[in-house]
C-alpha cells in the first residue's frame, strides 16, 4: 500500500473519516517522511488529527507538549474516548510516588502529554530517552513567541529538549499567528528548515457580525432578542465571571430557554456536568468567560456572541472558531458599547509587573518568597529561566506595547467601515485572498433580520422544558446501576 | 451577596485578621494562620472554600465596608455595629454546615471527586461502556480510582455490591440529602445535574446548593470513617492519610505514638528541633485527643494559668519575664489547650 492509502485507511478505520480538511493531508504527509513541519491552521479544523493519525501508522511513541493541564486532560479524555488507553498525562498534578510508577512505563504510551515544565526536568528527559519518539508535537506553538497573545517563558526550553530527545520528526501547532509570530516559532524551535503549512484562517460558514449598542441595556435587550430568535446552541463569552452569573440569570429569567454559566471558579465537577450537558445538547445557550471552549469538540454550535470586546484578534478568532465547524451557517456577534473599550483597557495591564516592582524583585527576591499571585508567578519563572532585571523589564514593556496594539486592532475590527473578513485574512494570511464582500459575509447589525437569510432564525420552539424538583436518590441510583 | 454574608459571619466586633481567615477557608496550614482561627473559633471551616480567590475574597470584604458593616485597617477586620446587627440577621438565616469539621476532612474535595468517579466509573462497567468522558479530576485522584477498580473489578457481583453500599449510604443521609447529592452524580446516560440547575429547581442559590452538598459529603466522610467495614469499597476511596495532618506533621506524630522525644524525632528525621515543635503544635490544634501533659509540665500549667486567668492576652514576652525558661512553644500550646477547652465546654 502506497503512504497515501494507508493513511486514507487510518483516516477511515480510526477515526470513521473519509476526507481531509484543508491543510491536514499536507501536514500529515510531512510529518511522516521525517520533514520538521510548521502548521498554521484555524481553529476548528482539526489540528489534533495531525499529529494522532501519524502516530498511528508510526507506530512508537508521540510526544505533545500542551500549555494547559486542563488542555492536556481534555485531550487525553478525547483518545480515551476514541478508544485509545495508551494515552496519558504527566504534569505537576501527579504525586511524586505516582510519578515516577508512571515514568517507568513511558514506554508504554503511544501519546503522552507534557507541559514543558515538567518535560524540561532531568528525570522526565532520561525517561524519554528511553522511548522511541517518533513525533514531538509543539502543540500551541505560539506560546514560544513574545509577540502571541499567549508567551509562556517555559517554552524557550523546548529547543534544548528537541535535540536532548531526538525526535523522528517534530511538529510545531497553532491556530493563531501571524507573520511575526511564526518567524519567532520557527527560530525560537530551531526549525528554520521546517516544512511550512499555512491554511487560511477564513472560514466561509462563519457569518462576521458586530453591533454597537448605546449602553448596557439596550445591548442586553438586543442579546435577548437575538438568543430567542437564533438556533442552537450558541455560546455568549465575557471578559467577567460576574456577568456570566448575571446575564444567565438574566436569559433565564426572560427566555424559556436552558441557560448555564461557566468559569475557572466554579468546581471541577460542577465544570465537567455543564460541560457535559452542553456536547450532549440538553442546554441552549452557555454564558462563559474564555476558560470554556478548549478541548470542546461540538460540531453544531450555531453562534458565538461576544458580550465584551476581546483582548485581541486572536483570541477572538479562536473563540469565534468554535462556530459551524459541520461546515453549516453559523454565526459570530461582537456586542459592544462606548464602555466596553475601557473596561478593556484596564484590563491590558493587569497580570503584568511594573517597572518598580520587578527592580525590587530582583534586588531581594527574598522579599517576595511568600507573595502570591500571577504577577509574583511570572517572575519567579523569569527568573528561574536565567533572565536577568533588564531582559525582564524590556520583554514586559513589550508586551505591554503589544497587548495595547492588540486591543486597538479589536477596536479597529469593531469600527470597520471595509469587509471584516478582509480584515482578518490580510492581517493573518501569508498571502491574503482577495474576499468576494457580500452581505452574507459580514456587517453591522441592529436588528436580528440576518438570521433569515442564513436560515439561523429558529422555526419551531425545540428548546427543551427546564427541570422542576428534585429526583429521588434510589431512581437515580437504579439508573445508574 | 451570599459570599458576602457568610464573611459577615465570620467576623466579630473584635479585630480579627483577615488574611489568616481567607487562609483558613482555602485551608492553608501554617501554625500561625491555624493558631488564629483556633482563637477566632473558625477552624472547623478549615479549607471549606479551596479555590476561593484572593481577589474575590477582598472584593466581598470591600462591598462590606462599602455597606458599613465592618471597618478594616492594614491587617484586621472588625463588624461595626450596624455589622453586629445584619450578622444576627444573616447568622440564622443563612444554610449552616452541620456535620463539616475542617480539621478532620481537609481533603474532603478530593474525596468527592473520587467518589463521584468511582459512581461513573462503576456505572458505565455495569453496563459494559467503555466509550464515555471520564469525570475531569486531578490525575492523582483518577490513578487512585482506576487503580481502585482494577483491584475489584474482578470481584464476583462487584457493581451490585457497590449499589449496595451506596444504598445502605443513602439511607443514612436525610432524604433532602442524599437527593441532592445523587441529582449531582453521573455514570452510564446519566449527565448529572450542575449545582447551578439544583439551586433553580429548588428556588434557592448556588451557593446554598454548595454548602448543602459539601455538608452531605463530609456527614458521608464521616459515615466511611467511622465504620469502614460496613463499606469496604466505599472506605477504600478514603485516603486515610490525608485526612488530618499534614505528611511531615503525620510522620512525626507517628513518632510521638512510639515514644519518640522531640530531640529523637529531630535526629532521626534530619528536621530542626524548632519545626519538629511546630509539628506539634498543628497536631494539638487538630487533633481531638492531644496528649497535652507531655509536652506541659504541671508547675508550668499552674503557673501560666495563674498568670492568664488575670490577662487573658498575656504576650510571650510578659509571660517569660514572670517564668525565666519559658519557651515560646510552651506558651503557644498552653494558650491552645485553653482554647481547646473553653472551646469544649462552650
Amino acid at each position: 500500500m502506497s503512504t497515501d492509502e494507508l493513511i486514507y485507511k487510518a483516516l477511515k478505520e480510526r477515526f470513521g473519516y473519509e476526507t481531509f480538511k484543508p491543510g491536514q493531508l499536507e501536514v500529515i504527509r510531512s510529518v511522516l517522511a521525517g520533514q520538521a513541519t510548521l502548521a498554521v491552521l484555524p481553529t476548528g479544523t482539526g489540528k489534533s488529527l495531525c499529529y494522532q493519525l501519524p502516530a498511528y501508522l508510526l507506530g512508537h511513541t508521540t510526544v505533545i507538549i500542551s500549555p494547559l493541564i486542563a488542555l492536556m486532560q481534555d485531550q487525553v479524555a478525547q483518545l480515551n474516548y476514541q478508544g485509545e488507553k495508551k494515552a496519558v498525562a504527566v504534569n505537576s498534578n501527579l504525586e511524586p510516588r505516582q510519578k515516577h510508577a508512571l515514568l517507568r512505563r513511558l514506554s508504554q504510551y503511544r501519546f503522552i502529554f507534557m507541559a514543558p515544565e515538567t518535560i524540561s526536568q532531568p528525570a522526565v528527559i532520561q525517561a524519554l530517552q528511553q522511548c522511541q519518539i517518533d513525533l514531538l508535537v509543539i502543540d500551541e506553538a505560539h506560546c514560544i513567541s513574545q509577540w502571541g497573545i499567549d508567551f509562556r517563558p517555559d517554552y524557550l526550553v523546548l529547543a534544548q529538549v528537541k535535540q536532548q530527545l531526538n525526535p523522528g520528526a517534530t511538529l510545531a501547532l497553532t491556530a493563531t499567528a501571524d507573520a511575526q509570530v511564526r518567524r519567532d516559532i520557527l527560530t525560537k524551535l530551531a526549525l528554520q528548515s521546517a516544512k511550512r503549512i499555512i491554511t487560511s484562517v477564513d472560514r466561509p460558514n462563519i457569518y462576521l457580525g458586530v453591533s454597537q449598542q448605546a449602553d448596557e441595556a439596550s445591548k442586553n435587550t438586543f442579546l435577548q432578542q437575538l438568543v430567542t430568535e437564533s438556533q442552537g446552541p450558541g455560546i455568549i463569552y465575557f471578559s467577567s465571571r460576574q456577568k456570566t452569573v448575571e446575564i444567565a440569570a438574566f436569559l433565564q429569567q426572560k427566555t424559556a430557554m436552558k441557560v448555564a454559566y461557566y468559569h475557572a471558579a466554579l468546581s471541577t465537577q460542577e465544570r465537567f456536568i455543564i460541560q457535559q450537558q452542553f456536547m450532549q445538547g440538553q442546554l441552549d445557550v452557555i454564558c462563559a468567560t474564555n476558560a470554556f471552549g478548549m478541548g470542546i469538540n461540538k460540531a453544531d454550535i450555531r453562534y458565538v456572541i461576544h458580550y465584551h470586546l476581546p483582548q485581541n484578534i486572536e483570541s477572538y478568532l479562536q473563540e469565534v472558531g468554535r462556530a459551524g465547524r459541520d461546515g453549516q451557517p453559523a454565526y459570530a456577534m461582537l456586542l459592544a458599547t462606548p464602555q466596553d473599550t475601557y473596561l478593556q483597557q484596564s484590563l491590558v495591564s493587569s497580570g503584568i509587573p511594573a517597572a518598580g516592582l520587578i527592580r525590587r524583585f530582583y534586588q531581594e527576591p527574598t522579599l517576595f518568597k511568600q507573595s502570591q499571585g500571577n504577577e509574583f508567578d511570572l517572575l519567579r519563572r523569569y527568573q528561574q529561566i536565567g533572565m536577568d532585571e533588564q531582559a525582564v523589564s524590556e520583554l514586559l514593556q513589550n508586551r505591554q506595547k503589544e497587548k495595547h496594539f492588540a486591543l486597538q486592532t479589536m477596536v479597529d475590527y469593531l469600527n470597520l467601515q471595509g469587509c471584516r473578513r478582509q480584515f482578518i485574512v490580510n492581517y493573518f494570511d501569508e498571502h491574503p485572498q482577495q474576499v468576494d464582500h457580500t452581505e452574507g459575509c459580514c456587517g453591522e447589525q441592529g436588528s436580528t433580520a440576518f438570521l433569515e437569510k442564513f436560515n439561523l432564525k429558529t422555526v419551531i420552539d425545540d428548546k427543551a422544558p427546564k427541570i422542576a424538583g428534585l429526583d429521588h436518590w434510589d431512581g437515580i441510583l437504579k439508573q445508574l446501576f | 451577596m451570599m459570599l458576602m454574608a457568610y464573611l459577615l459571619c465570620l467576623l466579630a466586633p473584635e479585630k480579627r485578621r483577615y488574611q489568616a481567615i481567607y487562609y483558613t477557608l482555602i485551608g492553608k496550614r501554617t501554625t500561625s494562620n491555624l493558631y488564629a482561627a483556633l482563637a477566632y473559633g473558625l477552624l472547623k471551616w478549615l479549607q471549606i472554600y479551596p479555590n476561593l480567590e484572593q481577589a474575590q475574597f477582598q472584593a466581598e470584604l470591600k462591598r462590606l465596608q462599602t455597606n458599613g458593616w465592618i471597618a478594616m485597617d492594614e491587617r484586621y477586620v472588625w463588624l461595626t455595629v450596624a455589622g453586629q446587627q445584619k450578622q444576627a440577621q444573616w447568622q440564622t438565616a443563612l444554610v449552616w454546615p452541620v456535620h463539616y469539621e475542617g480539621p478532620q476532612m481537609g481533603h474532603l474535595p478530593q474525596f468527592t471527586a473520587r467518589l463521584m468517579l468511582a459512581v461513573q466509573i462503576v456505572s458505565e462497567y455495569h453496563h459494559q461502556n467503555s466509550q464515555y468522558y471520564p469525570l475531569a479530576t486531578s490525575m492523582k485522584d483518577r490513578v487512585l480510582v482506576v487503580s481502585w477498580f482494577k483491584r475489584h473489578k474482578g470481584t464476583p457481583n462487584f457493581s451490585t455490591q457497590f449499589q449496595a453500599e451506596l444504598t445502605q449510604l443513602f439511607e443514612q443521609l436525610d432524604l433532602q440529602q442524599a437527593d441532592l447529592v445523587a441529582n449531582q452524580l453521573l455514570g452510564h446516560q446519566v449527565l448529572g445535574k450542575s449545582q447551578q440547575q439544583l439551586a433553580q429547581a429548588l428556588g434557592s442559590q448556588s451557593l446554598t446548593v454548595r454548602v448543602r452538598t459539601i455538608d452531605a459529603y463530609a456527614q458521608i466522610l464521616g459515615i466511611l470513617l467511622a465504620s469502614q467495614a460496613t463499606y469496604p469499597l466505599l472506605s477504600e476511596l478514603v485516603n486515610q492519610a490525608e485526612t488530618q495532618l499534614s505528611q511531615s506533621t503525620l510522620q512525626t506524630w507517628q513518632l510521638i505514638q512510639q515514644g519518640a522525644s522531640i530531640e529523637q524525632i529531630s535526629q532521626q528525621r534530619r528536621v530542626k528541633v524548632g519545626t519538629i515543635k511546630e509539628h506539634l503544635l498543628e497536631a494539638a490544634m487538630l487533633l481531638p485527643q492531644f496528649p497535652f501533659d507531655r509536652f506541659l509540665a504541671p508547675t508550668i500549667i499552674q503557673k501560666l494559668g495563674m498568670l492568664m486567668t488575670e490577662q487573658p492576652t498575656l504576650s510571650f514576652n510578659a509571660a517569660q519575664a514572670a517564668l525565666p525558661g519559658l519557651d515560646f512553644f510552651e506558651y503557644r500550646l498552653y494558650q491552645i489547650q485553653r482554647l481547646v477547652i473553653s472551646h469544649e465546654h462552650r
